[in-house]
């Protein structure tokens, strides 16, 4: 159970929630969460609409609606004769805000994080790589500018995090491959709220992982491709390897 | 500053069924195609909704599923703007299918091409450092009927993909493996992705996932994902068309 979930049972719902859009977008958002834990597993049909509808108290065009919205999603398959059926796993849409949060909410391993980073590493890697041999005086002067303000943010964690993104995002910016990027984003926009991915906030982990920051930023002003994609890969592996804790030994995150 | 008045000049001829669905398509076409350029306000719901014969409800829904997408913001008093192309969500299904479809003038491939050949060369090299029998036998068999069309059809390039399927799959990377053939399965249904032919296509082709083959066989983390990336880039540069917009890095 997410902690989200435990605080939306105890509060009243918002009047403007009972909007039919917004209705079937909160079923949607229950109905993704029940498909990634499987209690609808794979290759099976999904309840009959009157009776979600009724389960869920809201008419069936709400149903249909956010029955619509799951099949964008790549959740289900609505086959002729044969009702809604529950699709296998890697036909979701993993990148989805919905089904990425839910996938990471319901994964009490560490897995799917683990395999966040590396996918993240991987792309931010190469995207550092290709930055460090396109990067003009005007990139260089903003990455410098961001390292150097990060060392006097080192004790406003929030504001140190705003800063190491838009580093981060400059590189990305620079190397110039859009659906890299896009997927770094994706990524990225559904973990900065997860505490098991944000760690705790301190001054020694901001401090660590400035150092690696600026040592990226010296690679790519040295214009060596090699040393800023390693110097990429050491710091987002070490930047999580901090935080990540957790008793099994992360062996998806060798190389 | 509103859109140019000529890409609304013609009605459309009018779709009765899901009208939501073709609208939202249109507009993202509009905008991710640059005819409705970044920054610009969307023409007010009365044109758009006589331009596109659907009622006002309906363009509603459809500026709010392209703000989700991060194409639009919508601003209280100051109208509807395109936003600016850093911040689309590039990796939305309808989205990401108008770029390809595009791609001539965007240069997309390029780019899926080069996050392909990242995910899947490091998924290949997991491959070989967990290799097992079952695992091995399954690419083999993949290769194996590759062979054995001995020139490029329909079954050897479904073989093809089940090769790189096959590998995303055994990598255990649930993520990667997501996105990795997602991308490339939208990729397969564009005819620019299939490029031109090359002479000696179909030999290079085989011999270099014979090379991925062996490299997972011999548990060679390094060659495999080596072999995989020089694979991936190096026969989509042989095959693709010239794309003037673009530089590719």
């Amino acid at each position: 159970m997410t902690a989200s979930r435990e605080v939306a049972k105890g509060l009243p719902r918002p009047a403007r929630a009972r909007r039919p859009a917004n209705l079937a977008r909160a079923i949607t958002a229950e109905l993704v969460e029940r498909i990634v834990l499987g209690t609808y597993p794979p290759g099976s049909p999904l309840p009959p609409e009157p009776a979600l509808g009724e389960a869920f108290g809201v008419s069936r065009t709400v149903i249909r609606e956010a029955v619509k919205i799951l099949q964008e999603k790549g959740l289900v398959q609505v086959r002729q004769g044969a009702g809604t059926i529950v699709t296998a796993p890697s036909r979701w849409d993993m990148l989805d805000e919905v089904v990425l949060r839910a996938t990471i909410a319901t994964d009490d391993s560490l897995a799917i994080l683990d395999d966040l980073v590396v996918t993240r590493r991987l792309l931010e890697s190469d995207m550092a790589h290709v930055a460090a041999r396109v990067a003009g005086d005007e990139t260089l002067d903003r990455l410098r500018d961001l390292v150097d303000r990060m060392d006097e943010l080192v004790d406003d964690p929030l504001t140190y995090a705003e800063h190491d993104r838009a580093f981060h995002d400059t590189i990305m910016r620079t190397a110039g491959n859009r659906l890299a990027r896009g997927v770094v984003r994706a990524l990225e926009s559904q973990v900065v709220n997860t505490a098991r991915y944000m760690g705790r906030a301190e001054r020694a982990l901001c401090v660590a992982s400035n150092q690696g920051h600026r040592h990226i930023y010296e690679r790519i002003a040295a214009h060596d491709p090699e040393g800023a994609a390693t110097a990429m890969f050491t710091h987002i592996t070490e930047a999580w390897l901090v935080r990540r804790g957790g008793p099994e030994a992360p062996s998806r995150l060798r190389r | 500053m509103t859109a140019p008045p000529d890409a609304f000049a013609t009605p459309l001829r009018r779709r009765p069924d899901r009208l939501s669905v073709a609208v939202v398509l249109e507009l993202v076409e509009l905008i991710v195609t640059g005819q409705i350029p970044e920054g610009e306000l969307l023409p007010p719901e009365g044109p758009l909704s006589e331009h596109f014969g659907v009622s006002r409800t309906v363009i509603r829904e459809s500026v709010k599923r392209l703000e989700e997408k991060g194409l639009l913001i919508v601003t209280q008093g100051r109208g509807t703007q395109v936003a600016r192309s850093g911040s689309w969500n590039m990796l939305d299904p309808v989205v990401l299918a108008t770029l390809i479809d595009n791609d001539e003038s965007l240069g997309v491939l390029d780019e899926l091409t080069v996050v392909r050949a990242n995910l899947e060369s490091a998924m290949a090299g997991t491959v070989a450092a967990q290799r097992t029998e079952e695992g091995l036998t399954r690419i083999a068999h993949a290769l194996e009927v590759m062979r054995e069309q001995r020139q490029e059809s329909d079954a050897s390039r479904q073989a093809d993909v089940v090769f790189h399927l096959t590998v995303m799959e055994l990598s255990g990377n649930r993520l990667a493996e997501n996105i990795a053939k997602r991308l490339y399965l939208r990729a397969l249904e564009s005819n620019r992705f299939h490029g031109m032919g090359y002479e000696k296509a179909f030999e290079s082709t085989v011999d270099e996932h014979a090379l991925v083959l062996d490299a997972i066989t011999r548990q060679d983390v390094a060659a495999a994902e080596t072999t995989m990336r020089d694979h991936i880039l190096g026969s989509w540069q042989r095959r693709r068309f010239e794309s003037p917009a673009r530089d590719t890095p």
